[in-house]
């Protein structure tokens, strides 16, 4: 058995850790599918138990940075459903707002890297150039590009101003036509359409089975959006004033997520202005003082799926248990179910498909048949871009690719 | 859907689970906490995925001086409810049967509780180590609550792969 | 400082190490790339190997899982090289010094390695681009 092992070599965010995509392959196919995790394990849960209330929040934060307000948004919905109070409706908006920011941000991101592994390096400078936008406004906000530390237990952090709001519009009316612009390249190119449809195919029985999450599980038919299903803050207004909508695939494919990701956008967009046209006065937080002995769950719909946060107290000024689960963790094991049979040139693309944020979770081993080979990450993109000059060829398309 | 009709999602919940379930409560109208005793808990998360459509938001396991408490926290989305199922697991056996060969969600979940508090879970399909990094030595727990935030003495038991490279 | 160091100065050629991050020091470095810095233009490139780098971008904490693998990294690399510690992460920990999975800070296990390793700190969390580049200068003006 022939043994190649390659040197670390994380070279983008995606597949952060060392990578080592373990293969057996049987010819050009997947036979089954190993998850090796740990490399991003730091501890938040022990460190937690030593931290008081209002310090977790900034700890959380660094669990992730593109869903960074997410974990922080989770907990201090945990505390507030331990101490079962409501905080006033202009801290909600904030709250709310600086979430779908995010989730705009973070999609735009995806976008970006799931066209650099296809070979379109200009489909990712294009979207990570409108997606700077989306972040000067966040900076205007909030106060930072990523780490936002908007939230805290009782409420939002920070204030945002008129002007801040105004230059977010101004940001989010161009990404909105940037947005409308990308649907239309990824739904009418038929390289896409040949590199994505029926690609990694995640069935509905597989997406419920594996407890699926977000755009992960939305494209296989699933309709679970926490947004929708336990309405937090300002996501109960605004579903009611019919501002956004949840959006649902079928197929399930790789295609059907990459859209997903691009409609959300969409929807968020909208959402957005809505908020900040509703924006209501008033205070943004309240006092919160001893936390009592107590339970409580929070969640929030992050970019990836369901943040999960539960808190335990015992009427001290630490909590006790603290218990975090991204949603990559849930979305994870699904490789076992969608890669199976596929080939390995696509493989890269289904396993950036999830969107897999690693600093909750890690680095994948694929196990096929005979021969035993290791490539890392490069050597992936490198498959994947030369599946694409493959099929531009066949249709007879001049190849735009760079040279790899 | 309304504060009353989430209060009716219990007698749902008790109808499903029957004789099985030792307390419920639901102190808000969306989050009910049932617990189930441990020889019956497979039986009961089974029920609730399958009978009542609930998905596995995630588990958590906690110490409690002289046991590990287990929470499911299953969401069931079209009731708009949080079901938190909870049970207690004895120490020092801390044994309790596997959800994962019915359930794929809890199989990760189960892996992650195990190697942090030393909860065993008979018959579960691949019981290695999730998150610790390889040649962590045996029997050494980090959530439970007497595992120290910072041990001492603890670089001499590491194996060789880490203790090699500091010449 | 020498011929060999002197020849860092320009264009250097970057390999990215990403230890335990929680992500966001790497995404502003891949932000370097895009349009609005674009470091290319300065001839910075990121290699696909430790071994045609000139300096070694790292982020996060070192835990312990990764430690022999960092280790591993920076034997690779051509010496001299300059390591950037990106983050207050990879300089001093930042929140998650005293985790029982962090046992030591990133520039002590590489200065254990080579005493002579050249290290430069860019602090923030997560360092705004503008402070990469304004790092990089710095640190190689100081050569």
């Amino acid at each position: 058995m022939k043994k190649t092992i390659l040197p670390i070599g994380p070279y983008h965010p995606l597949l952060e850790e060392p990578e080592f995509f373990t293969f057996y392959l049987d010819g050009e196919t997947v036979v089954d599918v190993d998850v090796r995790i740990g490399y991003n394990h730091r501890g938040h849960e022990k460190l937690a138990t030593g931290l008081t209330w209002d310090q977790v929040p900034f700890l959380v934060e660094r669990i992730c940075g593109i869903c960074s307000t997410s974990h922080p948004y989770a907990y201090v919905l945990a505390v507030e459903d331990l101490l079962d109070i409501k905080i006033p409706p202009r801290g909600q908006f904030i709250r709310s707002l600086i979430g779908e920011m995010e989730r705009i941000h973070s999609h735009l991101l995806w976008l970006g890297l799931a066209g650099h592994f296809i070979g379109y390096n200009t489909v990712w400078m294009w979207a990570w150039r409108y997606r700077e936008e989306i972040l000067d406004a966040c900076e205007k906000l909030i106060g930072n590009r990523n780490h936002y530390a908007a939230c805290r237990p009782g409420g939002a952090r920070r204030d945002v101003t008129p002007e801040a709001m105004d230059f977010t519009m101004g940001a989010l009316d161009s990404n909105e036509k940037a947005t409308k612009m990308f649907l239309g390249a990824v739904s009418d190119d038929p390289v896409i359409h040949k590199r994505l449809k029926n690609v990694g195919i995640l069935t509905k029985e597989d997406a419920i089975a594996y407890s699926a999450l977000g755009p992960t599980s939305r494209p296989s038919g699933v309709r679970w959006d926490v947004r929708e299903s336990d309405p937090y803050d300002a996501y109960g207004a605004s579903l009611d004033a019919k501002a956004w909508k949840v959006i649902v695939l079928e197929n399930g494919d790789v295609f059907d997520k990459a859209a997903l990701r691009v409609l959300e956008t969409l929807e968020s967009i909208y959402l957005c202005r809505w908020l900040i046209e509703n924006m209501p006065d008033g205070d943004i937080d309240i006092h919160v003082g001893n936390i009592p002995e107590g339970e409580g769950c929070g969640h929030h719909e992050a970019p990836r799926g369901e943040v999960f946060h539960y808190v335990r107290s015992d009427g001290s000024n630490k909590p006790i248990r603290h218990k975090v689960r991204a949603p990559t963790f849930n979305n994870l094991p699904t490789y076992k179910a969608s890669c199976p049979g596929e080939q390995i040139a696509d493989v890269a693309l289904i396993t950036a498909a999830i969107d897999p944020c690693y600093c909750c979770t890690e680095r994948v081993g694929v196990v096929a048949d005979n021969r035993h080979t290791t490539l890392n990450q490069n050597d992936l993109l490198k498959l994947s871009v030369e599946k694409t000059m493959e099929i531009e060829k066949k249709l007879g398309m001049k190849s735009n690719l760079a040279k790899f | 859907m309304t504060d009353e009709q989430k209060y009716m999602v219990a007698d749902k919940v008790k109808k499903a689970l029957g004789d099985l379930i030792v307390s419920i409560e639901q102190p808000r109208p969306n989050r009910i906490y049932v617990v189930i005793h441990q020889d019956n808990f497979p039986e009961a998360i089974r029920i609730v995925h399958e009978n009542l459509g609930g998905k596995l938001c995630t588990s958590t396991a906690l110490d409690v001086r002289d046991a590990v408490e287990l929470i499911y926290h299953m969401e069931l989305p079209e009731d708009m409810v949080l079901c938190n199922v909870k049970t207690l697991v004895a120490k020092p056996e801390l044994k309790i049967g596997t959800c994962a060969n019915f359930f794929p969600a809890t199989d990760w979940i189960e892996r992650e509780m195990s190697e942090m508090y030393g909860v065993t879970f008979e018959n579960h399909p691949d019981p290695r180590h999730l998150l610790l990094p390889d040649g962590w030595p045996e029997g050494n727990f980090p959530m439970r609550g007497d595992y120290p935030q910072r041990p001492d003495g603890f670089e001499e038991q590491l194996p060789d792969i880490y203790q090699k490279d500091r010449k | 400082m020498g011929l060999k160091t002197a020849a860092l100065k320009k264009s250097i050629w970057v390999f990215h190490v990403a230890c335990s991050p929680c992500n966001n020091c790497d995404i502003e470095i891949l932000d370097l790339l895009t349009p609005r810095f674009d470091v290319e233009r300065f001839g910075i490139v990121l290699v696909g190997s430790p071994r045609h780098a000139d300096a070694l971008l790292i982020t996060g904490v070192a835990n312990r899982h990764v430690t022999p693998r960092l280790i591993e990294t920076y034997r690779a690399t051509a010496k001299p090289c300059v390591c950037f510690l990106y983050g207050a992460c990879a300089c001093k920990g930042n929140v998650f010094k005293g985790s029982y999975n962090v046992p030591r800070m990133v520039d002590e296990i590489i200065r254990e390695e080579d005493p002579n390793a050249i290290i430069v700190y860019v602090p923030g969390c997560p360092p705004k681009p503008e402070a990469m580049i304004s790092g990089v200068v710095k640190a190689l003006s100081a050569l």
